[in-house]
């Protein structure tokens, strides 16, 4: 994860700026390095797997190939009661646990951009303030009207990966 | 010298790969078979292309190490080294170190030095030959046992054979070769500091081509004293003939030396496979004896010339003297030649103590599990048979061009059919390539084996059955170090010492049985020992204790054994002591279930243990029940489907608090998916009864709709589903829809242990009452 930080802040340093891919859950706006996403999809038709922690909303056929897909609000304590409406995205990342490297799939509310913002314009995070999400922020950006939060995907997962092994 | 091209060196490491894994099993027999050396012609063969190979392509080290390993065999084979449990530990470990050794160089990571062990080779070397000598006939140990090299056999002999390796290399004659009192009659003179060789070297034709300058050759030649080399130019062409790729010159050259014959021959070590090499030796006298090279690779099976040259033998002058100079020559590199002598007979100490390099017992020797290389060998009847299928789908292809402008549906029928057909052979050959026999699991176990014994002091015999059964190339990958750890256990815990075995009334070597076989359409791996069993008694009250079983339950319950695999069950506390199962063993239950597999355990007290896997045949491809359960669709494997019977209606019966239905005069006690799901919705009126078997017990699991046959390719669910046990995977659907495969078993355990989960509710009465 520190190598992530480094490798991000040395990229941009040699471009200048990096590109995040912003997008909006639970009334908050994010931000992820664009480099993390593979692609963008429509919630297309999506098996649940009964079972599973409620977090892992079912697995989809991404060409091919079995990928599940997770739904952020519920490690970020947001509030799930809204379903998934039509407009929902879902962003394919590629995650590293261990050695191999897997495709996964965050649902999100709505994509709304590819930005470029320079390491100046990312703040640290602040310790407190974000609710449950704290520990998945990695800085804010000031965007427009509001703040951005710049997400640590491997953060992320290894909370997920955590929830599923409690199973619950 | 020889090429360093990469793919030469891809090659030579793939095939050492395999060399080393035959120098192996050769060893173990070796050891099973005392005094039948008939069959060590294989084994010494893979070191002496091993030690070629190497040398070809450049890799010296990894050539000169072999090389005290092949001269070791080539001693046993002989007959002039007894084998003993010792020597093959120490090959064996010198075996681990050459496999170091590939893969360092392999993986271009820095190479482990030899440690001891070329010093330990070279003191096999100089063991006294038996015959005369008493010390040398004694008899074969047992296996594991406490019987080693009595000292004086080593330790004293040794003495008045070997000369320092600064002085004179030829020694004084060996007392125990009657003909060395001869050899001094026919002038050879072994106090002589240097001797007068004459050689002739023809290059082969191609040995340019491969490589291979022989100009190296007489560079060396001069390294080892004063020499004259007269070349002979004659067989070369006009220039309109000339081959600028081959060698027609061959020279003569001769060398006053003071290194060992064996020196003079390590030099002839790249160019001797398709060169002429002749060596002589002058004598005092004017005369000269021929030094044989050992050229082991032209005539495989025999080589006459260097068992003469390795084996004193009244018949050959030259061998009595050289069985000690070679002996030096191994040994230069260390002059305290008695301590490594010692080394030898420091009995247990020094073969089973720190001074391994590369071998950890019961962790894996370095090669077997290092070949994660994606190519694998393919049967070649296998490959043409593809490729006729492939032949054949072209033509059907062209068919069904032809039919497009035929109206009719029979023809198309027909098509079809054989589309069919075709397209099904192509994917059972393509599958089948995927299998391998067991044996290629099994056959590093008796080293394990080996190792433990030596290790825990234990008698084991280890017995294999059933090696030929095929399995999937993955599972006997990754079952590899699932089995070593029962093995290990087996030993360290199950197994009796010899003394408690004999006071049982039990014979005296404890057994472990390896057995693979066929189980319907999975293969069932048993590892089974004749040890002491689990104990009952304390797991339930380990069990209780933690809360996994309910207070009072009978020790014959099917659930007190399965307590073994709950993770951290138990380590150093008191059931370790006494059976000592259950360390990790949850870890070896999880990496078989990863194979679509499933870890049992079977024990009687005082009889002994069985872990039974049950494992898929092919990991790529099942054939399914697509089902229906609470709007969902499930795919089943087949084989775990025993029958599918319709439930009209019929409210199931209680049994011991279980509902049961009966199928047939058998009251079977049945598993609903729904609640198993936790779904709430209406029942519809006719469900769907699967009877599964589990431990041995049909139950039967009930599913809203049959929804048809599938054929599904796997996928894996991935890690983060790991704790789900009930899904085995997932696989695409005609339709591209994604269906998750169902775990029968694992479904009907989960119901089993339904109360001691927090997230399954127990609920519709079943509850985890006793099946039997």
């Amino acid at each position: 994860m520190v190598d992530l930080v480094t490798d991000a802040m040395s990229e941009s340093d040699r471009d200048g700026a990096q590109s995040y891919v912003v997008f909006r859950l639970g009334g908050e706006g994010y931000a992820l390095e664009v480099m993390r996403v593979q692609e963008v999809l429509d919630v297309q038709s999506m098996t649940e797997v009964p079972g599973s922690p409620k977090c892992l909303l079912g697995v989809i056929n991404l060409r091919g190939h079995v990928v599940p897909v997770y739904d952020l609000r519920i490690p970020f304590g947001l509030h799930a009661g809204s379903n998934l409406n039509r407009a929902s995205s879902v962003l394919i990342v590629e995650t590293e646990q261990g050695n191999d490297s897997r495709v996964t799939g965050l649902v999100v509310d709505r994509v709304s951009d590819v930005l470029e913002f320079s390491p100046e314009e990312v703040q640290p995070s602040p310790q407190l303030g974000l609710g449950k999400t704290t520990p998945f922020v990695r800085g804010l950006i000031r965007h427009q009207e509001g703040f951005l939060l710049v997400l640590d995907l491997d953060r992320v997962f290894s909370a997920l990966a955590s929830l599923n092994g409690e199973g619950v | 010298m020889g090429s360093s091209d990469d793919r030469f060196r891809e090659m030579f490491f793939e095939e050492a790969r395999e060399h080393l894994i035959s120098l192996e099993e050769g060893l173990m027999d070796l050891e099973r078979r005392q005094g039948d050396h008939a069959h060590l012609d294989k084994t010494f063969r893979a070191a002496h292309t091993i030690k070629g190979a190497a040398a070809m392509v450049g890799l010296e080290p990894i050539a000169r190490f072999t090389h005290g390993i092949e001269a070791v065999l080539e001693k046993i084979r002989t007959g002039s080294l007894a084998v003993d449990s010792d020597i093959i530990t120490t090959l064996l470990e010198s075996l681990d170190h050459l496999a170091a050794m590939v893969e360092g160089y392999a993986a271009g990571s820095p190479v482990p030095g030899s440690g001891d062990l070329s010093q330990r080779l070279g003191d096999l070397l100089r063991v006294t030959p038996p015959g005369p000598a008493p010390a040398s006939s004694r008899p074969a140990p047992e296996a594991g046992g406490p019987s080693r090299p009595e000292p004086d056999s080593v330790t004293g002999r040794p003495a008045p054979t070997i000369p320092a390796p600064t002085e004179s290399p030829l020694g004084p004659p060996q007392p125990a070769a009657p003909a060395a009192s001869s050899d001094d009659a026919t002038g050879l003179q072994p106090d002589s500091p240097s001797s007068s060789y004459q050689i002739k070297l023809s290059p082969g034709p191609d040995t340019l081509r491969r490589g291979v300058n022989p100009l190296g050759v007489l560079d060396e030649l001069r390294e080892l004293g004063e020499s004259t080399v007269t070349t002979d130019p004659q067989a070369v062409p006009l220039l309109d003939e000339l081959d600028p790729e081959r060698c027609y010159l061959s020279w003569t050259i001769t060398v006053r030396t003071d290194a060992e014959p064996e020196r003079l021959r390590d030099v002839f070590l790249f160019v001797s496979e398709d060169s002429n090499v002749h060596i002589e030796r002058r004598l005092v006298d004017g005369t000269s004896v021929p030094v044989p090279l050992d050229s082991g690779d032209q005539q495989p099976g025999i080589t006459p010339t260097a068992a003469d040259f390795l084996a004193p033998s009244p018949e050959s002058g030259a061998g009595s003297i050289a069985a000690p100079a070679l002996a030096g020559g191994l040994a230069a590199a260390d002059p305290s030649t008695f301590n490594g002598a010692r080394t030898v007979a420091g009995g247990p100490a020094a073969a089973a103590g720190p001074s391994r390099p590369g071998t950890q017992v019961g962790g894996l020797s370095p090669f077997p599990g290092a070949r994660p290389h994606a190519r694998i060998r393919v049967d070649a009847l296998q490959l043409d048979d593809l490729v006729g299928l492939a032949g054949e789908l072209a033509v059907l292809s062209d068919n069904l061009q032809g039919l497009r402008e035929i109206s009719g549906l029979v023809p198309w029928l027909h098509a079809l059919e054989a589309l069919q057909r075709v397209s099904r052979q192509i994917r059972d050959t393509t599958l089948d390539l995927r299998m391998v026999p067991v044996d290629e699991l099994f056959s590093r176990f008796p080293r394990v084996a080996r190792d433990l014994a030596d290790r825990s002091g234990k008698e084991i015999e280890l017995r294999m059955i059933g090696q030929e059964t095929r399995l999937d190339r993955t599972i006997v990958e990754r079952l590899g170090d699932p089995m070593v750890h029962l093995i290990r256990n087996a030993v360290d815990h199950a197994l009796e010492t010899p003394q408690e075995r004999l006071a049982q009334g039990k014979p005296r070597m404890g057994r472990i049985t390896l057995i693979a076989g066929h189980e319907g359409d999975r293969v069932a791996i048993r590892v089974e020992d004749d040890g002491r069993g689990l104990d009952r008694e304390k797991i339930i009250k380990k069990g209780t204790a933690r809360g996994l079983i309910p207070a009072g339950v009978s020790p014959d319950d099917p659930r007190v054994v399965s307590l073994i695999f709950e993770p951290g069950f138990s380590t150093r506390d008191d059931v370790s002591e006494m059976s000592g199962r259950g360390v990790g063993l949850d870890v070896v239950r999880d990496s078989v279930r990863g194979l679509r597999g499933s870890l049992s355990v079977e024990s009687t007290p005082g009889k002994g243990t069985s872990f039974i896997f049950r494992l898929p045949l092919t990991l790529a491809l099942i054939d399914g029940l697509l089902v229906e359960t609470a709007g969902g669709q499930f795919v089943v494997p087949l084989a775990q489907v025993e029958e599918c019977v319709s439930l009209n209606g019929t409210s199931p019966a209680l049994a011991k608090e279980r509902p049961c239905v009966s199928v047939r005069g058998e009251l079977v006690p049945i598993v609903s998916l729904r609640s198993v799901f936790r779904s709430n919705g209406p029942l519809p009126a006719r469900q769907e009864l699967l009877l599964t078997r589990h431990a041995g017990q049909r139950v039967g699991v009930t599913v809203d709709r049959l929804v048809g046959r599938v054929q599904a390719v796997i996928q894996s669910l991935g890690e983060g589903l790991h704790g789900l046990s009930r899904f085995s995977g997932a696989t695409i659907l005609g339709d591209g829809s994604v269906s998750l495969i169902l775990d029968l078993s694992a479904v009907v355990t989960e119901s089993l242990v339904a109360n001691h989960s927090v997230h399954t509710m127990p609920s519709g009465g079943v509850r985890a009452e006793s099946l039997r």
